[in-house]
């Protein structure tokens, strides 16, 4: 009787081991697993799951050369995401889920400087303050947009790629990194301490056009301080006398959907911006909130380009079918879709469409493409088309301004965007 | 012995049982779901030393998996496209031209092909990297990990004689620019773009040459179509037409190809004589007796680009005698594995082989074992520098894909040459091997 107790203790710690990976992943045992166990189900058919391991076993251990196990965990992650077929979701490996984070956040602990790497006789010697924001702590300690840094902490950073350099100059708050720069990539190397500290990406940039009395705002992308950046920059521009004000959006990949919601608060209250289809069927509606309203006593022109997508896309759709501005430009890249990134525990992500929208006027704008991915239909078709056109690269070069921000000169959109703006306002 | 003593032994031993079964459940749940782990199936002829990796964490998937069919937008019906999904991710990944995911239709092409059946233009097409300048080209894998790899070109690797890429004049080499009005993107264009930049800065060209250029690169793009895609589209199909753009150094040949069903010479002699050996399973019986009461023979072993490892070993059996004919090596920190014949014969008979480019893979393994330890002499031209051992391996909804699994060479590889795949046997062929695919 004793024996037979033990045997079937042994019995249970032998199907608590066989389920143990069930148990641990919080789930109930696979039923399909037992009926092969005990020969019930003899078919060959593998499970996904099971695929998958097979697969990932074999070419960790039969491809001749080695691989490294977690990146071919990651691309068959990848992989699996990216068959559903849809370019918005995806698995994001622990650095680009960190680098998107910081990105639609845009706030980081850093110096405050955007950097690209700089190259000499085809090598890079080190990475080029290509922006160095105003309100940050490297611009305070005099570093200086052109500069270019060579060292991080006394160690070089040539040869490595730009994330790399990212990496080492961000750190702690409150701690100093030395960098080495040089000055417009010339002259002797100064040594430049800079303490970190909470950086927040400017996101918006303002410029006046006084010979057409028009004020200009560009919106990099819809991040958590855009709105509030908005608001400086429109208080910034409307000290000059408007004749009309054209917001740029071209290139603007999108962002928080609040964000969106929250600007078209300044132009209308109370007014479903965009209806989300979920899953389930049901249908969730946003609505601007009251008491933001900005009284704009002149036209509005929002640009336009086929990078401008998701929350860019609901800004301008929603300004236009509300009649509060024309879009000019061409056509927007037509993501109608909403997502959301769940973080896993590894430091990686999976961004995953949850819903569509609809713009307010009902209007489904989702990119349609054919089989070879060439663009068929889709997005926000502009009020007034006009592309960009060429200009001699001989031609900008000599432009030689201090900002980033587009020329109406060498801008033949942002020309154009002008000119209609001007038009509404003389009616 | 006190029964104190026993009760203690009797309790250690349930406690080992017990921990004992908990561990027996867990490997017997990856029995059942696995199978029995892989072997290097290389038959008698070699010892295999296959080593196992543990597993990681791997519920990663599975709970990545269950996220989606909550989340996702749509509801997902066929779990297995997910998990097909994850295969073609990770064998993509490898980056490696001889390693490839295929999908239900592309993997029935494959192994028609594998059989000398083709359709679609009646030609075999393979990704050729073609690597950076002032590098040894090699057709297949990239040697190194190089971070600026390069665009890979859908180059012929065969074509069916009698077929419509073959009455078209197109060979061996030829890569494929574009399909049905579609640009299939290629470094070339881009160099030459770049090219042309650096002439307008140093003002040896005109503005305009560099505006047009960059309107005709942006329309191709506008229009443009993977490599695998491309390959689809000229090696699927029965009927119908698919005009077509080869490029031959700096040559374009534009034509419209009829699409058929097309079959590679099988085994036997062909009107010169030579006896045509596709490595196909069973091949290896019909190979004796055609060679059996003969002193000296000629095997053709072109046009032969997806044969089979089992079969080419088979093959060896009959027509060496036993010994070491080389090694298949792999990158990893293993010790390389020798090729044995043990069923070999006694008397070898004189072999001459005829090679070229189209010789790759079991055929240019075939060639250089037998040339490199003097069974037999080599005819014709270079092979094409793809001596890799490939395995295929068959989805539960008919997908499949490939894997190179080792690459074979002729000499004992030390260190510094174990990384690299050796070019064919020099002394044999004349000169240095130029393998890979364009010239």
């Amino acid at each position: 009787m004793k024996i037979l107790g033990f045997l079937f203790a042994l019995l249970f710690l032998f199907c608590v081991g066989f389920t143990w990976r069930d148990i641990q992943g919080g789930r109930l045992p696979k039923s399909q697993a037992f009926e092969k166990l005990v020969g019930l189900d003899t078919s060959t058919k593998m499970s996904p799951e099971q695929e998958f391991k097979q697969a990932y076993n074999r070419i960790a251990t039969m491809y001749y050369k080695p691989v490294k196990q977690l990146d071919l965990k990651y691309a068959g992650i990848s992989g699996m995401m990216a068959s559903l077929g849809d370019p918005h979701t995806m698995f994001l490996i622990p650095r680009v889920a960190k680098q998107f984070n910081q990105d639609t956040k845009a706030n980081y602990v850093g110096v405050g400087a955007r950097l690209s790497p700089f190259t000499q006789g085809g090598k890079v010697i080190g990475a080029r303050a290509v922006v160095v924001f105003d309100d940050g702590p490297g611009f305070a300690a005099g570093l200086k947009r052109g500069d270019v840094i060579t060292r991080v902490d006394g160690k070089s950073v040539a040869g490595l790629p730009i994330e790399d350099v990212v990496d080492r100059i961000m750190g702690e708050e409150g701690t100093i990194v030395r960098l080495t720069v040089l000055h417009e990539g010339i002259g002797a190397p100064t040594v430049i301490p800079i303490r970190r500290a909470h950086v927040i990406t400017p996101t918006v940039e303002s410029q006046y056009f006084p010979d057409s009395k028009v004020g200009y705002i560009y919106i990099a992308s819809f991040s958590a301080p855009t709105a509030e950046q908005f608001d400086k920059e429109l208080e910034k521009v409307e000290q000059n006398p408007m004749k009309g004000l054209v917001i740029d959006v071209r290139g603007n990949p999108g962002g928080y959907l609040e964000t969106a919601v929250e600007l078209l608060s300044r132009f209308t209250a109370d007014k479903v911006v965009v209806s989300m289809k979920m899953k389930d069927g049901s249908t969730n509606r946003e609505y601007t909130r009251s008491g933001a309203v900005h009284n704009f006593g002149y036209p509005v022109v929002v640009l336009i380009n086929g990078d401008s997508a998701s929350a860019a896309e609901i800004f301008s759709g929603a300004l236009r079918d509300y009649k509060m501005a024309t879009l000019v430009g061409t056509h927007s890249y037509g993501k109608a879709s909403v997502q959301e990134v769940y973080d896993f525990k590894d430091g990686s992500s999976g961004k995953i469409t949850i819903a569509r929208y609809f713009l307010p006027s009902g209007d489904n704008i989702g990119r349609k493409v054919d089989e070879d991915g060439t663009y068929v239909s889709g997005g926000l078709q502009p009020d007034v088309e006009v592309e960009l056109a060429d200009v001699p690269p001989s031609d900008l070069s000599n432009a030689n301004r201090d900002s980033d921000l587009p020329d109406p000169k060498f801008d033949s959109q942002l020309r154009k965007a002008i000119e209609v703006v001007l038009s509404k306002s003389a009616r | 012995m006190t029964t104190e003593v026993r009760k203690s032994l009797r309790a250690g031993a349930g406690v080992v049982a017990c921990i004992g079964a908990i561990g027996f459940g867990a490997i017997w749940r990856d029995r059942v779901e696995l199978g029995s782990p892989d072997h290097l199936n290389i038959s008698n002829l070699v010892a295999s030393t296959s080593n196992h990796t543990d597993l990681p964490e791997l519920n990663f998937f599975d709970d990545i998996m269950e996220l989606l069919k909550k989340k996702y937008v749509d509801p997902i019906d066929d779990e297995m496209k997910l998990a097909d999904g994850s295969v073609r991710g990770m064998v993509a990944f490898l980056g490696d031209p001889n390693s490839l995911y295929m999908d239900a239709n592309q993997y029935r092409v494959y192994n028609n092909v594998r059989k000398g059946k083709y359709e679609g233009i009646g030609a075999d097409l393979i990704l050729a990297q073609d690597k950076s300048k002032g590098k040894v080209q090699i057709g297949g894998p990239s040697a190194s990990d190089d971070s600026d790899s390069r665009l890979p070109k859908l180059v012929i690797a065969a074509v069916v004689p009698g077929g419509a890429a073959d009455k078209a004049g197109l060979k061996p080499g030829d890569w494929v620019e574009f399909v049905d009005d579609h640009w299939i993107p290629n470094s070339e264009a881009f160099d030459k773009f770049e090219a042309l930049a650096q002439q307008v800065k140093q003002h040896k060209a005109s503005i305009d040459e560099y505006f047009k250029m960059r309107k005709t690169l942006e329309a191709q793009a506008e229009k443009d179509v993977l490599p695998i895609k491309a390959r689809d589209q000229l090696m699927m199909g029965r009927a119908g037409l698919v005009k077509t753009v080869w490029a031959r150094g700096d040559q374009r040949i534009s034509v419209t190809l009829p699409k058929g069903e097309w079959e590679m010479p099988g085994f036997g002699a062909g009107p010169d004589g030579a006896i045509r050996v596709p490595f196909v399973s069973g091949v290896a019986d019909d190979l004796r007796n055609a060679l059996s009461g003969k002193t000296e023979a000629t095997l053709d072993l072109r046009n032969n680009v997806e044969g089979d490892f089992d079969a080419m070993l088979a093959c060896l059996d009959v027509v060496a005698p036993n010994g070491a004919y080389g090694y298949l090596v792999t990158e990893k920190d293993e010790k390389p594995l020798e090729l044995i014949v043990s069923h070999g014969v006694a008397h070898p008979i004189k072999l001459t082989l005829l090679v070229d480019r189209t010789a790759r893979g079991a055929a240019e393994i075939f060639a250089t074992a037998l040339s490199s330890r003097g069974i037999a002499k080599l005819s014709g031209e270079d092979m094409a520098g793809n001596a890799y051992e490939v395995k295929w391996y068959t989805l539960p909804d008919n997908a499949g894909y490939s894997l190179v699994t080792a690459a074979y060479q002729a000499n004992k590889p030390s260190d510094a040459i174990a990384k690299t795949v050796l070019p064919p046997d020099k002394d044999r062929l004349g000169e240095s091997a130029r393998p890979g695919a364009a010239k």
